[in-house]
């Protein structure tokens, strides 16, 4: 996942923690390997779905 | 960068006794109240803001590290200690492991004289790269008394 030039690994909370990401940030994600284009349309569902924190 | 200085070494603890999740949140409320970090009267929402945020999902991130991170009404500046539990304690870390040390970081609800939010935010990025230091870690779980606490964090400060 990356945000104004910074990476981080998805799979760890302290490492998407370092990329500092305020409310309304951009945020592009890539994913590769089996599955990856299945958990981008998952994540894309979730961040569209507000992760469910909003009504 | 200075973010040391929002943590107090009379608000840290190297000697967190709670065996229960719950005790344990009560006990940093209380180190922060008397090192002079957050007003008595604003206890009771901090530790049921801390609660509160458990439940929705825990603040363990895993390598035996904690960040508890809520808002409190009525807070004017960020509270924030840095605690150590020797023995460990089930947190529901994501990894599973027990929890060493916890970061606690109390912050008002808005941006105000004493509370910049991007400032607050970029706080956080170091908190979150300290965790993620073996080093840091390793040293923090040596410290013998807050005051070695603090000073680390001063140290790494440019982490």
């Amino acid at each position: 996942m990356r945000c104004e030039g910074r990476q981080a690994d998805g799979r760890s909370i302290l490492s998407l923690m370092t990329l500092g990401a305020a409310h309304g940030a951009e945020l592009e994600l890539e994913a590769e390997g089996e599955g990856a284009q299945d958990l981008i349309q998952a994540l894309i569902q979730l961040f569209a779905g507000g992760f469910s924190e909003l009504d | 960068m200075h973010f040391w200085k929002q943590f107090r070494a009379k608000a840290c603890s190297v000697s967190l006794a709670g065996a229960t999740k719950d005790d344990v949140l009560r006990e940093l409320v209380t180190n922060l109240v008397e090192g002079g970090s957050l007003a008595g009267a604003l206890s009771d929402k901090a530790f049921v803001a801390l609660v509160e945020r458990e439940k929705m999902a825990t603040t363990g991130v895993g390598q035996n590290v904690a960040i508890p991170h809520v808002r409190v009404p009525g807070l004017t500046q960020t509270a924030a200690a840095l605690s150590l539990h020797r023995a460990g304690l089930p947190w529901g870390s994501v990894d599973d492991e027990p929890v060493h040390l916890v970061f606690t970081v109390l912050r008002p609800e808005r941006a105000g004289e004493h509370h910049d939010p991007e400032q607050h935010l970029e706080m956080m990025r170091w908190i979150a790269r300290l965790s993620r230091s073996s080093d840091f870690r390793s040293f923090a779980l040596q410290a013998r008394t807050r005051t070695e606490l603090v000073d680390l964090l001063k140290e790494m400060s440019s982490v």
